[in-house]
Formats: structure tokens, C-alpha cells, sequence
């Protein structure tokens, strides 16, 4: 590795939030947001020379961060249990007016859309990728991408009608 | 409104990622990245092992076949009375493929020397086996479901004092107030009680369903009874085996929250001496500790040989004669291999005290092997260390993963 390529420490350290930041808008859990990180650090862990070594290691992270993710769920989803008491989704750091109240109701109804429809919607919105980038990041075309996008957006429209978003957008 | 929508998903999604945790568990990274390795390196020795095996095999039926001699008799493998009696019960998983119409989860348990099989509803997915608890710690507890799961359905059944009959499966039932340092602990009155972390002190009603936001793993401890009935301690690490490890100390019944101790790290082992005065506490950096259980005084003890990486710690146990062990593994090529060390004259020298079982643990292969010092306190082989005796491996079969030793001390 050369001095110029970031040691794993140091990649962690620097970067390990706003991985954890990416892992939560994925899975809405904060819980398993920190073994989503933690399952891709520990397989980058080994072989951090060649990561390092990419043009952008911490793109590289994010893209084996969505993609576990994606591959995560279907092999996690057979052991989930159901419960009568589901709890209720952690409140957002900031203050508890109506935009908040409309924000959340947002936040709760990505969490109820397809994992794969979710993690478009959280790599265009919250990482500002283009619909190539994501294409590219997910292995799929950029029609598909497109496509997953508009499903989940209907989906949303569907779910919040006479909730009022506009005040959240602060 | 399709530009107010995209607006208010972006808005809500930086929003709530300032929720987001902000530490990652470089420990943990790294330590199940060495786990990793070591496995790997485990299953690539058995296939070089297996290879060669297979090959002396068609070498020796070549031979015998061309000299026309007669093939000795095939041996058999060990059966279950080969199990020396004198050890503790155990109870471990296995999976039956056969059953309809996909397959169930047994539990076997190895009792006495005799095998007995629990069923699990059909349906019911991945079991653990999380321990044995209750009066003479003859109640075994088991969840669906592997860590870290966020939800276990916890059955139990309890075994008779002979071990010859075994009560109907039953739901796992909470009386009294929620409280778990570890996977389960038993008050004075007997009562089984859970730790959750989300209710922590507050009242757990009785269900079968449990909530948790971590794994039901970690280092645990059995609590102790001292005079009078009182319990004086239990303490478990709640956490993600290797992150997040948090060290409670009940030292009564009516303690319901118990106290949070800081501990060194990433806590591997906590065991309580058998007068329950101190608890000895062991982390992944080799750290060692004894917490005096009256005052919380923390008094550290030299590092645990062996432990930082590739070697790792297995577990520490107190002897009835107060003395205090720990178990190592190298984490060399020899996977199979477990030191033994007994604290003694202020250093950790290597182990000499006979019997005691020291831990189980699963090999590469799906097998688990019971260990225990030997009996006659020899060492098993000439490098200076003793080198802990295996007793014959028990097969999981391939879902096979957790095992539950009932304490013995």
C-alpha cells in the first residue's frame, strides 16, 4: 500500500459514520445498520490493499455496503420473527413541530417499500447518485433503475395522501 | 407535488441519518476477520487431511486387492455409551433433513452417557440452545432463531434429578421483575429471569415472546447463592460478542437493574468465585480483571497469555479451590489445540489442575468437542504447556451451532 492510500484505521475512523449514516438510510435500524457495516468491514478487512488501491475506496465501501444489504435481507428475512409489539421507529434528532411529524411519516413509509425500491430511493436522495450510478452500483440497467424509482415514489404518494410532506422538506 | 415528494423523501432521509450510530466496532472488525482466517485455514487443513486420508485409503485397497489379502474389519466410531459418564450434561442442536415437510431442529441431550432427543415443532427454524438453568440448574432454555436476531420464542424443559425423565416442552414463563445479566440467570425464589436491555428494569410480563435489540450472546455467568439464599452475583456482557460489551452486576434478588461496571474492552469471559466475593472478568486485548463484588473495586491482574491476535480467549473459570483458570486458544494451525493456565504467585503459569472442564467449543469440521484437563495432570505434550484432552467430538451435523454445558460446579 502506498502513503498516499488510506489504512483501514484510518479509512474507519474518518469514514466509519457516514458509513453508518448510509447503512441506517438503507435499513432504517440502527441495529442493523451497525452489523451491515460491520459484515462488509470485516470482508473488505482482509484484502483493504486492493480497496485501497481504487480510485475511491470509500465508494467502493458504499457499493459493498447496498449490495450486502440487498443480498443481507433475502438471507436474513427467513429467520425474522413477527411481533405484537412492534416498536415504534426512533424519533429524528431535532425538534417535534408539524414538519418533523410530516417527515417522519415519510420515513416511515420508506421503511414499509421493497428493499430494493428503498435503497434507490436512499442512493438518489440521500447520496445524490444519477440513475447510471445507481444502475452501475446495483448491477441492473438504468430503465430498471428508473422503473424501481417511479414504484416506490407512487407508492409513497399512495401512502401519504392528505399527509402533508411540503413542511418537510425544511 | 412530484417535486415536493422527492423533496420531502430527501429532506426525511438526512434528517433521521443524524439518528444513525456513529461508531464502528474496529475490535469487533478485526477480530472476526482473524475468526475468519483461522476458520478458513481450519477447513483447508481438514480437506488436505481428508485428501490424504482418501488417498492411503485406495493406496491400501490397492495393495490389498493385488496381493489378494483380506481387508481388516472397518472400526466402528464411538457410540453413545463411550461417553464418559462423569461428564456434565450437555445438550446441543442438530438438524433432521428427513422430517416433513421441511426438515425440524432437534435437541439432543447427552445425559448420564444416555442420548435423549428433544423435538421442536415442525416450522419452528433455527434453534440455540442457550443453557441450563433453574434449581440444580436442570432446566434447559433454548430460543429460535440464531443472534443476532431481534426476537426469540424461548421454550424450555427440565430434566429430573437422575436424569431419567424429562418434562413436557413448555413455553418459557417470567415471574417477577425482567431482569438478564446474560442469557438467563435464577433468583433465590427460583424464578427464571431475563435481561433485556430495551426494558431494563422495568416489569417483563409473562410471554414467551421476547424482545431484544441485541444477540443473546456474549460472555455470561451463572449466578452464585451465597449463605442464606441470597443471590450475590450475576453479571453478563450484553452485547455483539466482541462490541458494545457491557458489564452488569446483580448482587440481590431484589437488585432488579443491577450496576454497570466499565470493563476493559471487549469482554470475552466473566466467571464469579465460588464464595462469591470476586468476579474475574477476561477481554479480547488479554485484559484481566477482578472486581471485588462487595465494593466494585476493579484490581487488574497480569495479561492472559496467548490472547491478542491470532490467539484468542476462550474462557476463565474458578476452581472449587478458589483458584482461577483460563483457557487459550494459540490460534495457530492447530485449531484443535486449548491451553490451560492457572493464576498462581501473581503470574499466569500453565494449567495443572485435574478434571475440570475447561470448555467446549466447535471445531471447522461440524463436530464439537467437550474438553476437560487430564485427569492425571500430565502434560499432553512436550512444549512445556498443557495441552487440554479432547473427549470424544459430538456430531451436530450440518446445522448444528450452539451448545449448552450444565455447570457442574
Amino acid at each position: 500500500m502506498s502513503s498516499s492510500q488510506p489504512s483501514f484505521d484510518a479509512f474507519v475512523a474518518a469514514r466509519g459514520s457516514a458509513l453508518l449514516r448510509h447503512a441506517y438510510v438503507l435499513t432504517g435500524d440502527r441495529h442493523l445498520a451497525e452489523d451491515l457495516v460491520q459484515e462488509v468491514l470485516t470482508h473488505l478487512y482482509r484484502r483493504w490493499d486492493k480497496v485501497a488501491a481504487t480510485t475511491s475506496p470509500e465508494a467502493y465501501v458504499k457499493t459493498s455496503v447496498t449490495r450486502q444489504f440487498l443480498s443481507w435481507r433475502r438471507r436474513r428475512s427467513y429467520a425474522e420473527r413477527p411481533t405484537d409489539a412492534v416498536p415504534e421507529p426512533r424519533a429524528a434528532q431535532g425538534d417535534s413541530s408539524d414538519t418533523s411529524a410530516g417527515d417522519d411519516a415519510v420515513w416511515r413509509q420508506l421503511a414499509t417499500l421493497p428493499h430494493r425500491q428503498r435503497a434507490i430511493l436512499a442512493l438518489r436522495f440521500y447520496d445524490d447518485q444519477s440513475d447510471a450510478q445507481i444502475a452501475e452500483i446495483l448491477g441492473i440497467s438504468a430503465s430498471a433503475v428508473r422503473a424501481h424509482a417511479s414504484r416506490g415514489i407512487t407508492t409513497l404518494r399512495e401512502q401519504l395522501a392528505g399527509t402533508d410532506v411540503s413542511g418537510a422538506m425544511s | 407535488m412530484t417535486h415536493d415528494l422527492d423533496d420531502a423523501i430527501r429532506a426525511s432521509l438526512r434528517r433521521n441519518a443524524e439518528a444513525a450510530p456513529t461508531i464502528v466496532d474496529l475490535d469487533g472488525v478485526r477480530d472476526r476477520a482473524s475468526a475468519i482466517r483461522r476458520r478458513r485455514l481450519l477447513d483447508t487443513t481438514l480437506a488436505v487431511a481428508a485428501t490424504v486420508v482418501v488417498a492411503l485409503g485406495v493406496g491400501v485397497l490397492v495393495r490389498g486387492i493385488s496381493s489378494n489379502q483380506t481387508l481388516p474389519p472397518p472400526v466402528n466410531p464411538p457410540t453413545a455409551t463411550a461417553w464418559p459418564a462423569a461428564l456434565p450434561w450437555i445438550a446441543y442442536t442438530n438438524f433432521d433433513a428427513n422430517a416433513q415437510p421441511s426438515g425440524a431442529t432437534r435437541i439432543q441431550l447427552r445425559i448420564n452417557g444416555t442420548d435423549r432427543t428433544v423435538r421442536t415443532p415442525p416450522g419452528s427454524g433455527p434453534v440455540t440452545v442457550l443453557g441450563w438453568y433453574g434449581p440444580d440448574h436442570r432446566t434447559l432454555v433454548w430460543g429460535e432463531g440464531q443472534p443476532p436476531f431481534t426476537t426469540q420464542l424461548l421454550s424450555t424443559v427440565t430434566v429430573s434429578a437422575d436424569g431419567s425423565t424429562l418434562s413436557p416442552v413448555a413455553p418459557l414463563r417470567l415471574r417477577g421483575q425482567a431482569l438478564t445479566p446474560g442469557r438467563a440467570f435464577v433468583g433465590a425464589d427460583g424464578a427464571l429471569r431475563l435481561w433485556m436491555p430495551d426494558t431494563l428494569g422495568s416489569a417483563a410480563s409473562p410471554a414467551s415472546v421476547i424482545t431484544i435489540n441485541d444477540s443473546l450472546d456474549g460472555a455470561s455467568t451463572p449466578w452464585r447463592v451465597g449463605p442464606g439464599g441470597a443471590v450475590f452475583a450475576t453479571a453478563t456482557a450484553i452485547g455483539r460478542v466482541t462490541g458494545d460489551s457491557q458489564l452488569y452486576v446483580s448482587r440481590s434478588p431484589s437488585d432488579t437493574v443491577g450496576t454497570r461496571v466499565p470493563v476493559c474492552g471487549s469482554l470475552r469471559a466473566v466467571s464469579v468465585s465460588p464464595d462469591a466475593g470476586v468476579l474475574a472478568v477476561g477481554c479480547s486485548n488479554a485484559h484481566a480483571e477482578l472486581i471485588d463484588l462487595a465494593t466494585l473495586k476493579r484490581t487488574r491482574i497480569p495479561d492472559i497469555p496467548e490472547v491478542t491476535d491470532p490467539g484468542f480467549l476462550l474462557g476463565l473459570w474458578w476452581s472449587p479451590d478458589g483458584r482461577l483458570h483460563a483457557t487459550t486458544n494459540p490460534g495457530t494451525a492447530t485449531a484443535l489445540t486449548t491451553d490451560a493456565w492457572t493464576l498462581s504467585g501473581g503470574a499466569w503459569a500453565p494449567s495443572t489442575t485435574p478434571g475440570v472442564v475447561t470448555r467446549f467449543f466447535t471445531t471447522g469440521a461440524p463436530t464439537v468437542r467437550l474438553e476437560r484437563l487430564p485427569t492425571d495432570g500430565v502434560a499432553a505434550d512436550n512444549s512445556g504447556r498443557l495441552i487440554v484432552e479432547t473427549d470424544p467430538p459430538v456430531d451436530l451435523g450440518p446445522a448444528g451451532s450452539s451448545v449448552a454445558v450444565r455447570p457442574t460446579g
